[in-house]
């Protein structure tokens, strides 16, 4: 087929400058999360609840959710340049879907996470993390299903703004609210009713719920239904929305 | 008569929230194997053209068609046949020049030219596997060019191709281009850059305010707006001096020739107008 042709192409040469230069790609996009994990789980190992007795086990899936969240959204800026410098309408002018320039793009920011996650679970384990390997494989699925949605928005975001100093400005505002209120840091239970209201209508906190109890091994909470069809759904959305824009583009 | 590659017929394109068209009714034909350059000020209209052509702007009125078929009638095979090289150096910074023309390549199905004779081709090879975030303009707009050329397309759109370039270069790329046109491939440029479109466009347009002013060859445009005859610089008791002297009174005019027995001319110049002129006189007439 020739739309997974041209995506695997474009996989492929969004891939090779990472591979070029691994401690780039992959490593200081790695120094957030680990920060994260050395400088601010400890605080929680005192606080009451499931987040004190054992803080890595309950901070660690939202930290992945973060790595996510942060990892994808921001994909759109490597687009940026392109856009400035034409090679993206080069690309328009060659005898490649429109699509897989898309796709190639959103999967190679996948594939990246994915190294990046499995990174993050080996290198907490020997401090004490606990979790149940079939739960973990199916967190890491949810996450990379949200993340094909937020990496494809990323992505139509940076070719409707085009400008280098607006796409970071919108981002920032739109992803700070959703840290916030996703409870990665904190339990939203701890706080006040509005507050609450506002976290369940924030689609990633229903994720972070998702991947605390996938991480458990409790397959059975509400949360993970819940969590995984809000992550598809963002994938579903975002992909016939990119698709839209990018048949809509040329040719 | 053989069917033309490119057939524009009252081509009209008018940007969201603009005014007045940026192409304003343009009608021109391009014929198999030419060169065919597109001349004008900046805002002509010359680059909203190549983009009609390469199917990357599709709001446009009257028709275009390429190789016989609508503009809008092709899908993707469209640029199995065509090759683009922008004005705009559009390389992938972080790979080498010749990863980045092995990119590329993958898109075609058409048998791609050997990356390292392509780089030669544009003396780019030396510095084949040098990453091109490195590289001066004039080295991108070279491997630019060797990318539209990748596939051995039959219609080449080309933007400024000899920008950023020494005078060496320039002549090196105009050969290869025109090289393009020998093996039967039609080549559309758009330029400032008078010396490129003098030597190696058979027939150029003038574009101005987005229509076409005049279409002619450069031969016939520089005879057209010179005057026939020869300017002779000479030198007479250490005194530098010229005298023009029109081209149909050569022959009963004994100037020159006692100049010569006197051994007295330094230069000899035919007066026939430089596209230089040409483009002056042409674009301010009709701005």
């Amino acid at each position: 087929m020739p739309l997974l042709r041209d995506t695997w192409l474009v996989f492929l040469r969004q891939l090779r400058p990472t591979l070029h230069n691994p401690v780039t790609g992959l490593g200081f996009s790695l120094l957030q999360p680990v920060l994260y994990l050395a400088l601010f789980a400890p605080l929680l190992s005192g606080m009451p609840g499931a987040m004190g007795r054992n803080s890595l086990d309950w901070f660690v899936p939202g930290v992945l959710a973060m790595l996510a969240l942060f990892g994808t959204s921001f994909a759109g800026f490597g687009l940026l340049p392109e856009l400035r410098s034409g090679a993206h309408e080069r690309l328009l002018a060659a005898p490649v879907s429109r699509v897989a320039l898309l796709l190639g793009r959103v999967m190679r920011d996948i594939a990246i996470l994915l190294v990046q996650s499995t990174a993050i679970l080996l290198l907490v384990i020997p401090f004490g993390l606990r979790v149940s390997p079939l739960g973990a494989a199916a967190g890491l699925l949810v996450l990379l299903v949200m993340g094909v949605g937020l990496g494809t928005l990323s992505y139509m975001l940076a070719m409707s703004v085009k400008q280098e100093f607006v796409f970071p400005a919108i981002l920032q505002t739109t992803t700070m609210p959703l840290i916030l209120l996703s409870g990665i840091l904190l339990p939203m239970e701890l706080a006040p009713t509005w507050l609450y209201t506002l976290s369940r209508i924030n689609p990633l906190s229903h994720v972070v719920d998702a991947e605390r109890a996938l991480f458990a091994g409790d397959f059975g909470d509400p949360s993970v239904l819940l969590g995984s069809g809000v992550a598809l759904a963002v994938a579903v959305v975002a992909l016939a929305l990119g698709t839209r824009l990018m048949r809509r583009l040329a040719a | 008569m053989d069917r033309p590659v490119i057939d524009a017929a009252d081509l009209r394109v008018r940007y969201r929230g603009a005014e007045s068209d940026a192409v304003a009714g343009m009608t021109f034909t391009v014929a198999s194997g030419e060169v065919f350059g597109f001349l004008g000020p900046s805002g002509a209209g010359k680059s909203t053209v190549q983009r009609v052509l390469t199917r990357l702007l599709r709001g446009y009125g009257g028709s275009a068609s390429v190789f016989g078929r609508p503009l809008h009638a092709w899908g993707a095979e469209y640029y199995e046949r065509i090759g683009v090289g922008f004005e705009l150096p559009a390389a992938f910074g972080k790979l080498t020049a010749a990863e980045n023309l092995a990119a590329v390549a993958r898109l075609y199905r058409r048998p791609a030219l050997p990356v390292g004779e392509l780089l030669d081709l544009v003396d780019l090879g030396a510095v084949a596997d040098r990453r091109v975030d490195g590289f001066s303009k004039g080295m991108r707009m070279r491997l630019n060019l060797a990318r539209a050329l990748i596939h051995r397309p039959d219609l080449l759109f080309l933007d400024e191709p000899t920008g950023g370039q020494d005078p060496v270069h320039a002549a090196a790329l105009r050969e290869v281009i025109r090289d393009q046109a020998r093996r039967g491939a039609t080549v559309f440029l758009t330029t400032h850059d008078m010396a490129t479109a003098d030597r190696l466009c058979d027939r150029v347009a003038f574009v101005v305010g987005g229509r076409i002013a005049a279409v002619d060859s450069p031969r016939a445009f520089k005879l057209r707006y010179g005057r026939p005859g020869v300017r002779v610089e000479y030198r007479i008791g250490g005194r530098l001096d010229s005298a023009e002297l029109p081209l149909d009174r050569l022959a009963a005019d004994s100037r020159l020739a006692d100049l010569l027995a006197r051994g007295a001319v330094e230069t000899v110049h035919t007066r026939e107008a430089s596209l230089d002129d040409v483009f002056a006189t042409v674009t301010r007439s009709r701005l």
